[in-house]
């Protein structure tokens, strides 16, 4: 599905990402975990084509990322950012209809397809209710289900999350995943989310990626990755890690400093 | 918020506007009566004011679109022709004309040279390599409209008396036209900036999201922001040239319009439009029939007519609009 191969990227002249190689495979769950400033966000701007690579090649699917037009690859990927900012108090519907931007044509408006897509999209995130209500009403839950709705209504073949809960509370962030993780099963779309909450990336993805200064520190599947040693060295703080007693998946514990 | 309908909004705008025109033939210093509109010795005066009628219609709407465009591609609420400079870009332009030179041609066009200039200076000014950041954008708006604000003070302080008067009332704003050839210019050039926004309104949408936001749409930002601040300086250097500097009305139509029929550029650039075209037909009204004979310059009347109704309107749908 998405394919990077020794990638080097970043901002201007300043490079971020370093011989960065991996796959995700369709229908996977991936995870991009790692502290601050090693990447991540630079990764999934790269894989977006916001940011063009220094060297190397982005695949999607059988074509270089380069190759593909922003109206094309906006019908394949969708992203869902931290937090969207809305500049003006659109509904929510209008919200969820601008997914379908890349495909409707020049004076469209949207067609009864798009309306349907549109439905079909909040009923998805459970969020039929909102539609009629004015974006900047909503909490931050609600709003980030708008998102995501608005995300799915472009169709996308895979999503990208850049911590799509760090302002929600930690049922709302059980809320997303489980809802990601839902459509993930039940449509095949190819998740691949940024996340800072190493539990919840254990929770949920199938496979991690480990970013450290820039480069993959290791990948694989939660109980690969997640090692109280990679963890130590990476984060370069302390840590336990254990089994979760009902997911057997391992549970980071911090551990307090000492003054 | 709203109850409106954006058609029905739109429809009855357009209708005042229609009526607006009427009153605008008939009112004036000399009050024509509706049954002598015909009246052979009314027909110069007739004429005269068709075509004020026409400018304030093609200024109005003009400038509330550029405003509409502006606030959009910069994200910033108070962004509108003026803050951005091309106002003053073009006003100082027009000044020179009007000072050194002698001709409304030459006032038209360094006028309209001035503006496209200024927007393509703001432009690069805030550009780092290929990408442009809207704060820089606003910020070198600022600077530059600073500057030429004061070259202008200076050009009018240190040219004569009676020349600085005329400067002084050409620059406040006014919507007298006695050349049909200018007249057509400006409807024309106005006309085509509005059909072009319209045709971005999908995009102009995406970008109300954020940049990013947009370019996962699949809209190619930097050519579009490229094209519409283009646009924008377009209709309002045109604007400026001809009827000087007319303040608030790019900033305050584009706010009231989207409070009442909602931010979906497709509509709220035609809804932007008529409400324009309306209020400015209301206020050379205004400044026609105040202070007889001398009139009021259209420039001071926006402000006094549109903020009483803005408050009006901020208040009735007080919310917290930018977060």
């Amino acid at each position: 599905m998405l394919h990077f191969l020794d990638v080097f990227s970043g901002y201007g002249k300043t490079e971020i990402l370093k011989d960065v190689t991996f796959s995700v495979d369709p229908g996977a769950f991936v995870g991009i975990i790692g502290p601050n400033g090693s990447g991540k966000s630079t990764l999934l701007r790269t894989a977006t084509k916001i940011l063009e690579p220094f060297a190397g090649e982005v695949y999607l699917r059988k074509d270089k990322l380069k190759e593909i037009s922003l109206k094309e690859l906006s019908r394949i990927a969708a992203v869902v950012p931290q937090d969207m900012l809305f500049m003006f108090p659109f509904k929510v519907l209008d919200v969820v209809l601008m997914g379908r931007i890349p495909y409707i044509n020049r004076l469209g408006f949207e067609s009864k397809e798009d309306l349907r897509i549109a439905f079909e999209s909040l009923e998805r995130v459970d969020a039929i209710g909102l539609k009629d209500r004015f974006i900047d009403e909503l909490s931050g839950g609600e709003r980030q289900r708008v998102v995501i709705a608005k995300a799915l209504a472009q169709k996308p073949k895979i999503l990208f999350l850049d911590e799509p809960t760090t302002h929600l509370d930690i049922s709302h962030q059980v809320e997303i995943f489980s809802l990601l993780k839902k459509l993930n099963k039940e449509t095949g779309l190819t998740v691949v989310t940024i996340l800072h909450d190493l539990n919840l990336a254990s929770l949920y993805c199938d496979e991690l990626i480990l970013l450290s200064e820039g480069r993959i520190k290791k990948q694989g599947t939660p109980n690969d990755v997640l090692d109280y040693k990679t963890i130590e060295e990476v984060y370069k703080t302390r840590v336990i890690v254990k089994e979760n007693p009902i997911t057997s998946c391992p549970h980071i514990f911090l551990v307090k400093l000492q003054p | 918020m709203t109850k409106i309908k954006p058609l029905n909004y739109i429809a009855a705008l357009f209708l005042c506007v229609v009526l607006l025109s009427v009153l605008g033939v008939l009112l004036g210093q000399v009050k024509i009566p509706l049954e002598k509109i015909f009246d052979e010795k009314y027909l110069e005066i007739i004429k005269l004011r068709f075509y004020r009628v026409i400018l304030a219609i093609a200024v109005g709407s003009g400038l509330s679109v550029a405003g509409v465009i502006l606030q959009s591609v910069l994200r910033n609420p108070l962004s509108e022709p003026y803050v951005l400079g091309v106002s003053s870009g073009a006003g100082l332009g027009a000044v020179i004309g009007l000072i050194f030179l002698s001709g409304m041609i030459s006032v038209s066009l360094l006028a309209f040279a001035g503006g496209v200039l200024t927007i393509i200076l703001v432009y690069n000014l805030a550009r780092t390599g290929n990408k442009l950041s809207t704060e820089n954008m606003i910020i070198s708006g600022v600077v530059v409209n600073a500057l030429f604000s004061s070259l202008l003070m200076f050009l009018i302080s240190s040219s004569g008396n009676a020349k600085s008067h005329s400067v002084i009332w050409w620059l406040l704003g006014n919507l007298q036209i006695f050349n049909f050839t200018q007249l057509v210019t400006v409807v024309c050039v106005i006309c085509a900036g509005i059909l072009v926004a319209i045709v971005f309104a999908k995009e102009l949408n995406a970008l109300s999201l954020g940049e990013e936001e947009a370019l996962h749409l699949g809209v190619n930002i930097e050519r579009i922001k490229k094209i519409l601040l283009l646009i924008s300086a377009l209709i309002t250097s045109v604007a400026v040239s001809v009827c000087g500097i007319i303040g608030f009305v790019g900033l305050m139509v584009p706010h009231l319009t989207r409070r009442i029929i909602g931010p979906d550029h497709r509509i709220l650039i035609i809804g932007s439009a008529v409400t324009g075209a309306a209020f400015l037909l209301l206020c050379d009204i205004v400044s026609r029939t105040v202070m007889v004979p001398q009139g009021l310059p259209v420039g001071v009347i926006t402000a006094f007519v549109g903020v009483p109704f803005f408050v009006c309107i901020l208040r009735k749908t007080r919310k917290a609009y930018f977060q």
